[in-house]
């Protein structure tokens, strides 16, 4: 991408029907503008809808990718290297994520649906985080979460993975 | 259902991702919070794997700093016994003498593992010991005793003392039965679930 590229502004247009003008590089950050992007031949003119996210959150997800705009991309060995650590997120990004958690899966949503990989590992981190130590009960307590088993199952899971409760 | 932690959490290619940065016990217990999640582990080669895996050699080794590189060794092999298939551990110990031993009653107990184990699993566990009283005898040596491996079957849910059958010797075996049964019963929990999800079925058990 040259200079005047990256400078270039594009119009997106939230699921409820509101633009926001960002630079190019930043909105480049999801795969998904950038496949349109050039798909479209002619950034700035067109609006480029994302459907399914909201002003909010769309602005919340433009921050990220302003703050990581000049990230290198990924590899495939940093790409396996993330999966190793749960808690190895980034300071700025342990910050960002401090929201509510409904904000949380939405960012999660738009991160998988705009295609920025970075962002979701981010966003699945943190949940994983939340989840780590938890024990089922409390799980779906945080995560509002249906018990759907029967008793009887219930029983059996918790006679066979009793071996791996410290006692 | 509208809420977007419940439209996430329903979406098998994301709960899939999220699972990924948990630790393999943590995803033990994510098998037991509902059916959509024990069936997108249940599904997913990678989580499987990561159980399988992890839960036997790498928590072992993660919670024994003190043992000898050898019992790092440890293996597994299908073993079929009175028509049952189960899973053997072979685990390359060290002999300990009383004072290793002692040493290593500070290391975190492993017996509480398989202890808690239910029946009716019963876990055999192939120890292949090396003797450090063979090796001090030169005799042994020459016959390639010193590192010949001294068979011993034991169960390892009510013993855990061996004599060495060259040397006499009473030596201490501290044997990780657990992760076998550990192995056993995840594969069999995951076997169990991936036949309740076709079978209508519920409640039953799975039994060797």
């Amino acid at each position: 991408m040259s200079a005047t590229e990256a400078e270039q502004q594009v119009k997106l247009v939230s699921s409820d029907n509101v633009e926001i003008i960002t630079e190019r590089k930043v909105a480049e950050r999801s795969m998904l503008i950038k496949n349109m992007i050039e798909d479209l031949g002619a950034p700035g003119e067109e609006p480029i809808p994302i459907m399914n996210v909201s002003e909010a959150v769309l602005r919340k997800v433009l921050e990220w990718c302003s703050h990581h705009k000049n990230d290198p991309a990924p590899t495939q060995d940093d790409d396996a290297d993330s999966r190793k650590k749960t808690t190895d997120i980034e300071d700025w990004d342990q910050k960002f994520m401090q929201v509510d958690q409904e904000m949380l899966f939405e960012i999660i949503l738009a991160a998988n649906y705009m295609d920025i990989k970075a962002l979701l590992d981010v966003g699945c981190k943190t949940v994983a985080n939340m989840i780590k130590g938890k024990s089922p009960e409390e799980i779906r307590k945080t995560f509002n979460i249906q018990n759907d088993f029967t008793p009887e199952e219930e029983e059996q899971i918790r006679r066979e993975n009793e071996w791996a409760e410290d006692r | 259902m509208d809420r977007p932690s419940h439209r996430a959490l329903c979406i098998i290619e994301l709960l899939e991702h999220i699972f990924s940065f948990l630790p393999a016990r943590q995803l033990l217990e994510m098998l037991a919070v509902c059916r959509t999640f024990a069936a997108t582990i249940v599904a997913s080669q990678r989580l499987r794997d990561m159980i399988s895996r992890e839960v036997t050699a790498y928590e072992l080794q993660a919670r024994t700093p003190s043992f000898p590189p050898s019992i790092q060794g440890m293996h597994f092999r299908t073993i079929q016994t009175k028509g049952v298939t189960g899973l053997l551990a072979v685990i390359n110990l060290q002999c300990f003498d009383r004072r290793q031993w002692n040493s290593l009653r500070h290391a975190r107990p492993f017996h509480r593992c398989y202890l808690a184990t239910p029946p009716p699993v019963s876990a055999t566990v192939q120890v292949d010991c090396y003797c450090p009283t063979i090796r001090q005898q030169k005799l042994f040596q020459r016959r390639g005793l010193e590192f010949g491996l001294i068979f011993a079957a034991i169960d390892a849910l009510t013993s855990r003392k061996l004599s060495c059958s060259a040397c006499s010797a009473r030596f201490y075996v501290r044997i990780n039965a657990g992760f076998a049964v550990s192995k056993q019963s995840v594969e069999r929990r995951l076997r169990c679930l991936e036949s309740s999800s076709t079978a209508t079925a519920t409640g039953r058990q799975d039994t060797y």
